[in-house]
């Protein structure tokens, strides 16, 4: 009854977006409804690759602005999640992974799925239906795991992400050079994980409360050595799909070593293509990083992880001035030709780096980082707390978003960064 | 008992959030006290003959106690910053809540506008607004589209960025209010003599909306149902300009429902009206000085026209009256 | 084999299509940025009054613009911050504060001795307006709003003759 009622919220808020939002998400999920049973019996390959193309052709159009703007048409909300979600259900099936599903009312719940709709995560048919179509009961210690993660994200979000993001469009607007593309790059950095994985929070928090049990994002992206290890800590459910249905297929690391290359090569270049047309040069940077391997790696682990978070974080620019191609690189150049540091530190409160921003941003990257590094410990002392103590948190976190957090008007409100993807 | 605590709980948290709420909101005590005017109604013990709505152009140029010490007729001014034409019928509406008057004068300065203007102008309005189904009804009419209902329910929404802004004043009038007008009436006695202002300018059009008509209409007929007289007025101003066209359609209303309407504009040079000394901003609002005038000159037409009570005789509302004055006097020499 | 063989297909067609954009995209990125650094007008409308160039959102200042006949000053009620206009002999500018530096907000017409950049004056009829700036206008009532970039000519058409020239800036 409570997922009928979960598909039809759905269904109702998905309409809002548009009524071809609706439209895309039912033919996409319709297709795949059906051709998943009858593969399920006949294996034809033929008409798994039709299906996948047909699929795929919205995510590929819709990627080209000029051509969207040309035909004036609204891109289906949750275009790029909801895509790769029947993809990975249809080839799973097909490869007998799992079975197909009977019931087209959960199909819909799986892939119409609010919470994940907008920002992901990108689910697998075989992960979340093991909890997605059972019955629900209340339970009190989920609700309070699934509030507790809901205002967690929040905090994430208003208090870092925003009021990053108030600093970064400054430099932006005003084309702001050097030591400022440095610190955008670097605050962009801590911005982009914040946003993305504070949605994430919400969006399992709400799975939480209905005992939906989805999959982690993130695992402490920014302790990674390696670019190749931070891919497997960051925007996990989008990596690992690509390792599975695109790394893998292409032959993996079972062929010669340069076939590997250009296969992690692709893969990234998939990736770059998957955020969105200028991104491929980011996607391509990465891949070379991934396979240039351990040339980065020194002995100490902490020159390690800073050199890795320094690479990850100029190629963010890609995503702060995404605009054009040349635009990231020529910023990145500037950092190294324009020394202004010295006007930067002067003038911190033109960026809106006024010192309570940078005491409240301070505090709450602190309070981030020590929880995501010691999370399985907080995590167990949280759950282990009175319902009398888990309230006062809850209601402490909820208090300070709405008094520390930066929303409305007088501040620059900004929607989450990877539900444009 | 479980239960027990945890709702124990979450009441000590939500009235810190209300708390903090009340703390954030801006006060309008001492800066912005044009923020204060619409609770400072709340407070009036007594009822009135005459009710004024409008803009600036009210509260700055009608002072009812000058009215009353020279008339004495009773009355309030109902004005706000910007106060557009449906924002004067709620609140009209909600004055008619606590009393019945005899005569409603309506400035129609506001009939050239026919969209919000600005959100800080709605907040110096609402803000301090009781909570009822006008209130509700004025936040939905009024609001623009950057703004959300929510943030009038919960104005920390709006004012968390003030939290590095506290002052003195949040504390001390966290919990209490001064008085910063009399009887609606803002004092003003600086004077800033007229120099010039921009050459008139063509209008894309000179009728007034329909929303403004709507709106005018639902005034007159609230105010017929109740058996209140409506008076239209045309406030003294140099700026923004009254256009001919205006002033036609205003006549052709009136006329049309027998409306007295009278446009003090056009007739404050023989009021004695001198914009040389009689105005705060070049022009645009009367000061102190023009507002005395201009109130012995339309308290004295109100008297006669509408055969309001001169209760400087009746020993009780006299009194209040008297005590008023004296607030009034002192906060005028003070000034 | 089979499978490598179609999934490579389908990965060349995205990734073709991608390189396509590339191209395309650096194009049409670059093409309006170089224009831009050529010639601003072709995004935004700068005004010209025989060699006096007006742009709108610039820093106001009377070396530049000269004393002006009148000034005047308006407050709004309840808040600080006043707009404030000098008149000159043939036309108007309007200011606004930002960041502290007073900025041209509008310039008004005043007299159909000049002309807007492209040639059109007070007095002239709607046809002139539109074969000069075209029907791709807003029009509410008799104003004709013509946007580019963060600026906008106003024209107030009124009985067939254009009464009322503005150019505008759009302030965020």
């Amino acid at each position: 009854m409570l997922n009928i009622l979960l598909l039809l919220l759905s269904i109702i808020v998905i309409t809002t977006f548009g009524l071809n939002s609706l439209i895309f998400i039912s033919l996409s999920a319709i297709s795949t409804y059906f051709t998943g049973k009858y593969l399920e019996k006949h294996k034809n390959k033929p008409l798994l690759i039709f299906i996948i193309i047909l699929n795929l052709l919205p995510l590929i159009f819709f990627r080209f602005t000029y051509l969207v703007n040309k035909f004036n048409i609204l891109v289906p909300i949750g275009l790029s999640y909801y895509t790769l979600s029947v993809i990975s259900y249809i080839v799973d099936v097909y490869k007998n992974e799992t079975k197909s599903e009977k019931n087209i009312l959960n199909y819909l719940l799986y892939v119409f799925y609010l919470p994940y709709i907008f920002i992901g995560p990108i689910s697998r048919y075989k992960d979340v239906s093991k909890t997605m179509f059972t019955k629900k009961k209340f339970d009190i210690t989920n609700t309070y795991k699934g509030l507790l993660r809901i205002s967690w994200g929040f905090f994430k979000k208003y208090l870092i992400a925003s009021r990053i993001s108030l600093v970064i469009s400054s430099i932006t607007s005003n084309n702001l050079v050097g030591a400022y593309a440095l610190l955008a790059c670097i605050l962009y950095s801590i911005e982009l994980y914040s946003d993305f994985s504070g949605g994430i929070d919400m969006v399992i928090g709400v799975s939480n409360i209905f005992g939906i049990k989805l999959k982690e994002n993130f695992n402490v992206p920014y302790i990674s050595e390696t670019i190749k290890e931070f891919w497997g800590r960051w925007h996990i459910a989008l990596s690992s799909f690509l390792k599975d249905y695109v790394y893998i297929p292409l032959g993996g690391n079972r062929v010669s070593k340069i076939r590997n290359k250009i296969n992690i090569i692709i893969t990234f270049l998939v990736s770059g293509f998957w955020h969105g047309t200028t991104y491929i040069l980011w996607g391509l940077f990465h891949g070379i990083l991934v396979c240039t391997g351990n040339l980065f790696k020194t002995k100490n682990k902490y020159i390690n992880i800073f050199i890795t978070f320094i690479l990850t974080s100029l190629l963010w620019s890609f995503f702060i001035w995404n605009t054009s191609f040349i635009e990231p690189l020529k910023m990145i150049l500037s950092i190294f030709t324009h020394f202004n540091y010295i006007t930067l530190f002067k003038n911190l409160t033109e960026i809106n780096l006024t010192l309570f921003n940078i005491v409240v941003l301070i505090l709450s990257i602190l309070i981030l980082t020590i929880y995501d590094l010691k999370q399985e410990k907080i995590n167990n002392k949280i759950s282990n707390l009175s319902p009398v103590l888990k309230t006062s948190l809850l209601c402490i976190t909820v208090i300070l978003v709405f008094t520390l957090g930066v929303y409305g008007i007088g501040f620059n409100h900004s929607e989450f960064i990877y539900s444009k993807f | 008992m479980k239960y027990l605590k945890v709702i124990l709980t979450l009441t000590f948290f939500t009235i810190i959030f209300i708390l903090l709420n009340i703390l954030l909101k801006p006060k309008y005590m001492t800066d912005l006290v044009e923020g204060s005017m619409t609770n400072a109604f709340y407070k009036e013990d007594m009822v009135h003959d005459v009710i004024f709505i409008g803009d600036c152009e009210v509260y700055a140029n009608f002072s009812p106690l000058e009215m009353y010490e020279t008339s004495g007729i009773t009355s309030y001014v109902r004005g706000n910053s910007q106060q557009l034409i449906w924002q004067s019928y709620y609140l009209l509406k909600e004055t008619l809540k606590y009393e019945t008057p005899e005569v409603v004068v309506f400035n129609v300065n506001s009939m050239r506008y026919s969209k919000p203007v600005s959100e800080a102008y709605n907040r110096l309005m609402i803000d301090n607004m009781k909570w009822s189904k006008e209130k509700i009804d004025l936040i939905n009419a009024s609001k623009t589209e950057e703004e959300n209902f929510l943030s009038y329910v919960l104005p920390i929404m709006r004012y968390h960025s003030r939290i590095t802004e506290l002052t003195k004043e949040d504390f001390e009038y966290l919990f209490r209010t001064k008085k910063t007008t009399y009887n609606g009436f803002l004092i003003n006695k600086n004077i800033k003599p007229y120099t010039s202002f921009p050459k008139e300018r063509r209008l894309p059009t000179y009728e007034f909306q329909d929303i403004d008509y709507e709106y005018l209409d639902k005034i007159r007929t609230l105010l017929e149902e109740k058996g209140i007289r409506l008076v239209l007025i045309k406030a003294p101003s140099l700026y923004p300009y009254w256009y001919d066209e205006y002033e036609t359609q205003i006549k052709e209303y009136a006329s049309t429902y027998n409306i007295d309407y009278y446009n003090l504009k056009s007739i404050a040079d023989s009021i004695g009206i001198d914009y040389e000394t009689d105005t705060y901003d070049g022009g645009l609002h009367l000061n102190y000085y023009g507002a005395k005038k201009l109130s012995k000159y339309f308290g004295e037409l109100l008297k006669k026209n509408y055969n309001l009570t001169d209760y400087r005789s009746d020993a009780k509302i006299s009194e209040i009256y008297n005590k008023k004055l004296i607030e009034y006097k002192k906060a005028l020499e003070s000034d | 084999m089979n499978k490598k063989i179609i999934i490579s297909i389908l990965l060349l067609l995205v990734v073709s299509i991608g390189a396509i954009e590339v191209a395309v995209g650096f194009k049409g990125e670059s093409n309006p940025k170089k224009e831009e650094e050529k010639d601003n007008s072709n995004s935004e409308y700068v005004l010209k009054i025989n060699n006096l160039e007006i742009k709108l959102g610039s820093e106001f200042s009377r070396e530049k613009y000269g004393t002006e006949l009148e000034y005047s000053e308006i407050p709004s009620c309840a808040f600080e911050g006043l707009d404030k206009t000098y008149t000159y002999e043939y036309y108007e500018i309007n200011t606004f504060e930002d960041n502290g530096k007073e900025k041209i907000l509008s310039v008004y017409f005043l007299d159909p001795n000049i002309t807007t950049t492209e040639n059109v004056s007070l007095g002239d009829d709607l046809e002139k307006m539109t074969s000069t700036y075209g029907t791709n206008y807003e029009k509410n009532d008799n104003l004709y709003t013509y946007k580019k970039g963060k600026t906008s000519i106003e024209f107030i058409v009124e009985n067939d003759t254009i009464t009322s020239i503005e150019y505008k800036y759009v302030t965020d």
